[in-house]
């Protein structure tokens, strides 16, 4: 089973703990559609992933058997101890260049989506990042490091990354000389000129001393998070998609494949017209204005955000029976149960958008969705417990949607306030 | 020592001296030089007993032949592109060239992939020089295409094994390459 099944709820405690302390200092670090598109953009990404991980693993391990120059005695701690180091090396350049490299920035963009920064920021991961991130960790393979070394490493790396994902923790002394640490992560998400580009470690922040990357949170300049064009949709699957319909919208736009190739391979920021090869790490300027746009938001009535809270729960209840059932799927079943979360998810978003013909869709959705489950007729055998558990998550769903429905009809006039 | 070992230095210490010395500033053709560089040296630790790493030997002589070689033909045949003058660039070359290598021949099986970018890298650079009629650059794009020739020919004389011959016939090539750079291509 996939270890990530044990570490999600671990997560998810953290989150709520961090959203519980938030409030009782009364810091406005939440926002319940902010952090819930986090999570479902979280969930997709790790749907995505039960496709394709076997492949990626199976790839470095065929180099591994290949290529493998060394054979690593793994009872030695400091073996484990390279490996780490190691990963967290060639991590720094994955992450550089998901910023630095305009493809790979369309994949990695997601992350970066939220205008607020709190634990569930952490979870906010793309769902095609893992296409091109692993490729820079095959030197490792390359060198003999087994995939059992390597698949561990690179969740104690996830681990610590989930942490510096928060505004509760101030700058940690000596630690920020060597550690990637909240202080130096918050830079990492600003779009303030002095955050872009800047503070990519992992674990470690020594990668950004030593390539020149490296930037401390100033006391005098509050961070402002997110991205110069901001995503503007609580659409879990828009915001996996949006930057690569510009980047395609973009490439269509340059003439003659040299410039085509560079719109792909340059820095998010190059243009045609600028002089060949614009150099990364020089972003043109963020105007004052851009960074006290306020942040995109709509509405929150309470049964909307009830519903959603639900909504998604439920979602990661799929999830975790996914990564349980993945085992013994076929592919087309894996894809097949793919697409249902990502529709569940998709479903939230438009809730919490207001859309018109969202609550017959979720309405619709969790008829078909839950009335599957209680007949029985799922991916594997369904105990009685579930069908029972099933027909009450439909009971209370129809329920939160009738309240939701009421409570925009009823809402209406002070809406339409809100969008004039 | 023996002379697989010998014409492995030789390449090696042509390699290194092209990549510190006259390609230093020029990125895909020192990235290039050192790709080469890398597997000549693990070549000569390994044909003399010293270190043997047979596997990452071959790893890094794929490399050589599908990263380094289409690397120092961008250098040579697009002195003012991008690649030829931008580490940024040169580096994105140079990765996805060792991806593709990767995937295609250890993953995939397919060997003859690094065989077919050392020959269009050696004719693309032969081409493109005598076009040019730049002396020296196509001599060392015969002296590329000779060498690879001769190692898919299996040419034994005397003492001397295929591979010798592409040592010798890369070496002579680097070695124009560098004569080469020092004379034509901008300082970045």
């Amino acid at each position: 089973m996939s270890p990530i099944v044990y570490a999600i709820p671990v997560f998810l405690a953290l989150v709520a703990l961090e959203w519980l302390i938030a409030r009782r200092r009364g810091l406005a670090i939440y926002r319940v559609n902010d952090a819930i598109t986090s999570l479902n953009i979280g969930v997709i990404s790790e749907t995505i992933r039960s496709l394709v991980k076997l492949l990626t693993v199976v790839v470095y391990a065929l180099v591994v058997e290949r290529v493998g120059a060394f054979t690593w005695d793994l009872k030695n701690p400091l073996v484990w101890v390279l490996a780490f180091v190691l990963y967290d090396f060639f991590y720094y350049w994955a992450h550089r260049c998901g910023h630095e490299v305009n493809l790979m920035w369309a994949a990695h963009v997601v992350h970066h989506s939220s205008e607020d920064f709190n634990l569930s920021t952490a979870l906010r991961q793309s769902s095609t990042n893992q296409f091109f991130y692993w490729l820079f960790y095959l030197p490792m393979a390359v060198i003999g490091i087994p995939v059992s070394v390597f698949v561990v490493v690179a969740l104690v790396s996830m681990g610590y990354q989930f942490w510096v994902h928060t505004q509760l923790v101030g700058k940690l002394g000596w630690m920020e000389k060597f550690f990637a640490t909240p202080s130096n992560h918050r830079v990492h998400h600003g779009r303030n000129d002095y955050c872009i580009d800047r503070n990519y470690g992992g674990t470690f922040i020594i990668w950004d001393r030593m390539f020149g990357t490296f930037a401390e949170e100033r006391d005098n300049e509050p961070v402002v998070y997110g991205v110069k064009t901001p995503l503007a949709s609580w659409n879990p699957l828009w915001g996996n998609l949006k930057n690569y319909a510009t980047l395609w919208r973009d490439l269509r736009a340059t003439n003659g494949m040299s410039a085509k190739l560079m719109r792909l391979f340059a820095p998010p920021d190059w243009r045609p017209e600028a002089p060949s090869g614009a150099q990364a790490g020089n972003p043109e300027a963020v105007p004052a204005a851009a960074l006290s746009r306020p942040r995109f938001d709509t509405p929150v009535l309470p049964w909307q955000q009830r519903y959603g809270q639900f909504a998604c729960l439920m979602v990661f209840v799929l999830l975790f029976n996914l990564l349980i059932l993945t085992p013994g799927l076929s592919v087309p079943q894996r894809a097949a149960y793919a697409v249902l979360i990502i529709l569940n998810a998709v479903g939230i978003a438009w809730v919490f958008e207001g859309q018109a013909r969202a609550v017959n869709f979720e309405l619709v959705r969790a008829v078909l969705v839950f009335g599957a489950l209680a007949a029985g007729l799922w991916f594997a055998p369904v105990g009685l417990l579930a069908q029972v558990a099933a027909l009450l998550g439909l009971l209370v769903s129809v329920v939160l949607l009738l309240k939701v429905r009421a409570e925009r009809v009823a809402a209406q006039p002070s809406l339409a306030g809100v969008a004039a | 020592m023996n002379l697989q070992a010998a014409f492995d230095g030789l390449l090696a210490a042509v390699a290194l001296w092209l990549a510190f010395g006259p390609a230093r500033r020029q990125p895909a053709l020192q990235l290039g030089a050192v790709l080469l560089a890398a597997a000549a040296v693990l070549g000569t630790l390994r044909f003399s007993g010293l270190l043997p790493l047979p596997s990452l030997h071959q790893f890094l002589s794929l490399l050589g032949a599908g990263a380094g070689l289409p690397l120092i033909a961008l250098a040579v045949t697009r002195p003012q592109g991008v690649v030829a003058r931008q580490a940024r660039y040169a580096w994105i070359v140079g990765v996805c060239a060792s991806v593709l290598c990767v995937l295609l021949v250890v993953v995939g099986g397919f060997k003859p992939w690094s065989s077919v970018c050392a020959f269009a890298s050696a004719l693309a650079i032969l081409g493109v020089s005598a076009r040019r009629r730049d002396p020296l650059a196509t001599a060392a794009g015969i002296g590329m295409v000779l060498a690879f020739g001769t190692f898919a020919g299996q040419l034994r004389v005397g003492p001397l094994q295929p591979g010798d011959f592409l040592h010798i016939g890369l070496a002579m090539a680097l070695a124009l390459f560098g004569v080469w750079a020092g004379r034509h291509l901008p300082r970045a």
